[in-house]
């Protein structure tokens, strides 16, 4: 069964982050073994005060367990909204945002010229000057230039420069723009002051660029942190960033039920802005995570009155992609069978009809470059004599039954003496050349080539039955004979069946007599055929054969039967 | 002195081994069959490294794209190709590197010797690949191998895409766990744009996948290049009810969503989300489809009025035609004689 996914509305702790500390009730009882006044009886609080502080400012590569699209990507549709996931789960929730309600997070997306041009306070005209009145330390672009040489002065008017009022608290640089309606005089303009979109510095700097959005945040983080601050025109702010009220509806949690861990859950913080890959090429595109806890200023109507002023926001985590325009996986995939597209098709066909009257050369209605069996309808060039022809190892339909056979050497030779109308198919030929040259090309194949070794056969030896005798009287030849093992002469059929002369124990310690050396069994098969042969050739028996009971066999009894055999041995 | 073991000299001994090998100049080269069984060897012993390095060739790992596509033509832009694969042609590749071991008749017919069972041994390893993505294949590396070739921004934009291959392409399942599949011995780009995956055996059908990559959230544009956009509508248990909800824009300079007038359509938090996901596409690919439905000609899908006809995709939504006519336009300026 695969993992299922839920995703739930929140999860918000009991106990918000950076609140003060509260208390939880201890209650301990000691059992009746402590006796009253006992120096161990517990005389401490009945209370303990927690504290829980999560990530405020800054999050850590192992607080996020992903983001989309990944950082650094240059092919993320623009039509997915980008988002982060965060191993704590009730992260977002943690802390009160604007108008007090949860979350406190947002993810904001900017484009790389939105985060350039941040300027402050400007442009704006800041008065008009006859031409030879420019000061000379002006910047003068150009076309300015040129009209100062062109126009003769008028001397229409003259201003103070110094005292013309400039809005908002920074100065940019000045310059000089022509007026189209009078000639001989330009408007001077002072441009707002560039100032950097992303600082890092201490929390304090932040009230020189944005005094209210540092009022909502003193108290809440010390002035000497160092934090990274987000700074943008009010207008952007307001024109890119969730409203308030959709916050709440842009974090969820993603709960996965797995078969074996158990439930994982992840905190997600989802962007409302879709990335624009309208330019060519697309734009660098960088999402924020930035806190608005207790920014109530950041939604405040002051901000839209003033669109030329800057808001801060303290940013926990960025990340950069680059969008693209190509559609989604869908939309590239489905194209595909459409032409100009190059289509879905058997190898060796072209994405068009044959030309009018011509036939199909493989299938589907289309034109081709390969025939049935591979090969190219309108031969390659090439430099060999004759019609060469080849092939590479992909054909359009099945191919003939794989060759059993091996190549020890390739075609060329062969070729030599074939007839003129013989096709030379140099494409086996070059599949083993080709194979040679990797070979050779690699000082670590030819190594291993010289280490190929066949493994010469082994008789796996399989224990049919164990012989119980001692060694001393087991005879050495009475083993099994690995022929008779590999053709299983235990299951020899009946018609065939012998009666073995390897004894266990049962026949020959156990038996009365035993058969120590199997005369007595070949008594029994052979012995009136040897008499018959002994009568036949005349030759003279003096003593039955008769078998001995190793059981009851005596020295005395030996001697007797054997003694001048072993009186003949002496000597 | 020591006395001779055999009557024979040691080229005697190898020319009579040799006649064994039934020796054969064939069209393309000498061919030889070995004597079955070999009476000398129960196994061969080759390298792992060398192992691994040749069982890849049969995967076509290696060989160099010139030899697979010998003419740009068999891999246009923006194509999907099918094909068989010769094994004699592979196996000659493998017999080419082991003959580069070769110094003499006595290593070449000790070599020769041996090239059957590393055959076998190649195969085998083939058979338990093979067994890694399809448990229940009954494939050995013996058998016939196929493969499919994708050139397209497909690959450099989802290099991890997901192909699987099965033995049956039924019109429709509930459970595609419960067909039979086909192993995929290997599925990889190969360049930038290209694609490559080779079957063990001839696949029915074959889903290319959007490779997973997490949760993804997002919208659709309901007509191409406009800004009106939607999601697809579920119902509170998570099944699609198959109706597109559209979604507002709150800048649309700005490319701003309208999420609080999505909440109200659709419910809390938690529908939010499970609106804006978005799950991997899947294409299918059916051996019981007319081929010549895989090309068709843009004309197709020109209306009587000039205008592109609308390619239904998911979601109620329709492929952007608009950048195919453009490229269509620059090809037709620069071949005019060439009519795709």
């Amino acid at each position: 069964m695969s993992d299922q996914v839920q995703f739930l509305n929140n999860l918000t702790p009991l106990i918000d982050s950076g609140t003060p500390s509260a208390p939880i009730t201890v209650t301990q009882t000691l059992n009746s073994l402590v006796p009253a006044g006992s120096i161990l009886a517990f005389t401490g609080p009945t209370s303990v005060n927690i504290q829980v502080n999560g990530p405020q400012t800054s999050l850590t590569q192992s607080d996020i367990s992903g983001v989309y699209p990944a950082a650094g990507s240059l092919d993320s549709p623009d039509d997915y909204l980008p988002h982060i996931a965060l191993h704590r789960r009730t992260l977002p929730w943690e802390r009160k945002g604007p108008g007090g309600a949860k979350p406190w997070l947002a993810l904001l997306l900017l484009k790389d010229s939105e985060l350039k041009s941040l300027t402050s306070g400007g442009p704006i005209i800041v008065g008009n000057l006859p031409i030879s009145n420019l000061p000379g330390n002006l910047a003068i672009n150009a076309a300015i230039k040129e009209n100062i040489a062109t126009t003769p002065a008028s001397g229409v008017g003259k201003e103070n420069l110094a005292a013309q009022p400039v809005s908002g608290a920074a100065k940019g640089p000045i310059i000089a723009q022509p007026i189209a309606a009078v000639q001989d005089h330009v408007s001077i303009v002072r441009n707002g002051n560039s100032l950097p979109a992303l600082v890092t510095d201490v929390f304090s700097k932040m009230n020189a660029r944005d005094a209210a959005g540092y009022a909502s945040l003193h108290g809440k983080i010390a002035d000497t942190t160092q934090v990274q601050m987000l700074y943008l025109q009010n207008s952007l702010f307001t024109a890119i960033a969730p409203a308030q009220n959709e916050l709440v509806d842009l974090c969820t949690v993603k709960r996965v039920n797995r078969d074996n861990t158990g439930d994982v859950d992840t905190a997600i913080v989802i962007g409302n802005r879709l990335p624009d890959a309208s330019a060519t090429p697309p734009e660098l595109h960088t999402a924020f995570l930035v806190s608005l806890e207790g920014r109530d200023d950041a939604y405040a109507a002051a901000r839209t009155q003033q669109p030329n002023g800057q808001i801060g926001l303290v940013v926990l985590f960025s990340w950069s992609f680059t969008p693209s325009k190509g559609g989604d996986f869908e939309e590239v995939i489905r194209a595909i069978h459409i032409r100009p597209n190059g289509g879905v098709e058997r190898f060796g066909n072209l994405p068009k009809a044959p030309d009018a009257g011509k036939p199909v050369p493989l299938s589907g209605g289309f034109d081709a470059l390969l025939d049935d069996h591979g090969f190219f309808i309108d031969p390659l060039d090439h430099t060999q004599a004759g019609k060469a022809t080849f092939r590479g190892p992909l054909r359009p339909f099945p191919p003939p039954p794989r060759s059993k056979g091996f190549a020890i050497r390739s075609a060329p030779e062969e070729f030599t003496d074939a007839t003129p109308d013989t096709p030379l198919d140099y494409s086996n030929a070059t599949a083993f050349e080709l194979g040679r040259l990797l070979a050779v090309a690699s000082q670590d194949l030819l190594e291993d080539l010289h280490q190929v070794r066949g493994i010469i056969k082994t008789i796996d030896k399989q224990y049919v039955a164990v012989n119980k005798l001692p060694l001393a009287l087991q005879k050495p030849e009475w083993v099994v004979d690995p022929a008779l093992e590999e053709s299983s002469p235990w299951e020899m059929g009946q018609a065939n069946a012998m009666t073995p002369v390897i004894k266990n124990e049962n026949q020959f310690v156990g038996a009365t007599p035993g058969d120590v050396s199997g005369v007595g069994q070949q008594i029994q098969q052979y012995g009136s055929q040897v008499q018959n042969v002994l009568t036949t050739i005349g030759a003279v028996s003096t003593v039955a054969v008769s078998q001995i009971d190793i059981n009851t066999v005596t020295a005395n009894d030996l001697n007797l039967r054997f003694g001048a055999v072993a009186a003949k041995g002496q000597f | 002195m020591y006395e001779q073991l055999g009557t024979k000299t040691g080229v005697q001994a190898v020319q009579q081994y040799r006649s064994t090998f039934q020796v054969q100049a064939a069209p393309d080269g000498l061919v030889f069959a070995p004597p079955q069984p070999n009476n000398f060897y129960g196994d061969v012993g080759i390298p792992d490294r060398l192992r691994a390095y040749v069982t890849d060739l049969r995967l076509l790992r290696h060989i160099p794209l010139a030899y697979l596509i010998p003419d740009a033509g068999l891999l246009p832009p923006e194509c999907i190709r099918f094909f068989n694969i010769d094994p004699t042609w592979m196996d000659r590749v493998i017999d080419g590197v082991f003959s580069a071991a070769n110094t003499g008749t006595v290593d070449q017919m000790f070599g020769a010797s041996l090239l059957a069972m590393i055959r076998n041994a190649i195969d085998t390893d083939l058979t338990a690949l093979a067994q890694t993505s399809a448990p229940t294949t009954s494939w050995n590396g013996g058998q016939p191998m196929t493969g499919m070739l994708i050139r397209s921004d497909l690959v450099r934009r989802w290099p991890n895409l997901i192909v699987r291959a099965f033995s049956t392409a039924p019109d429709d399942y509930d459970d595609i766990d419960n067909l039979g599949t086909v192993g995929v011995l290997r599925a990889e780009p190969i360049s930038k744009d290209i694609y490559i995956a080779v079957f063990g055996g001839t696949p029915a059908m074959v889903h290319i996948r959007e490779p997973f990559t997490g949760t993804r959230f997002g919208v659709e544009e309901a007509t191409p290049g406009s800004t009106t956009w939607t999601v697809d509508g579920h119902n509170s248990d998570g099944t699609p009810t198959h109706a597109a909800v559209p979604v507002g824009v709150k800048n649309a300079a700005k490319r701003t969503l309208n999420i609080a007038g999505l909440a109200t359509k659709v419910g809390p938090p938690r529908m939010v989300a499970l609106h804006l996901e978005q799950n991997p596409y899947v294409q299918e690919f059916k051996n019981s489809v007319a081929e010549s439905t895989g090309s068709v000609p843009l004309s197709n899908f020109i209306l009587a009025d000039g205008t592109l006809q609308a390619v239904q995709l998911r979601y109620g939504r329709t492929m952007n035609m608009a950048a195919l006519q453009q490229r269509q336009i620059q090809i037709d300026q620069l071949n005019p004689k060439e009519k795709l």
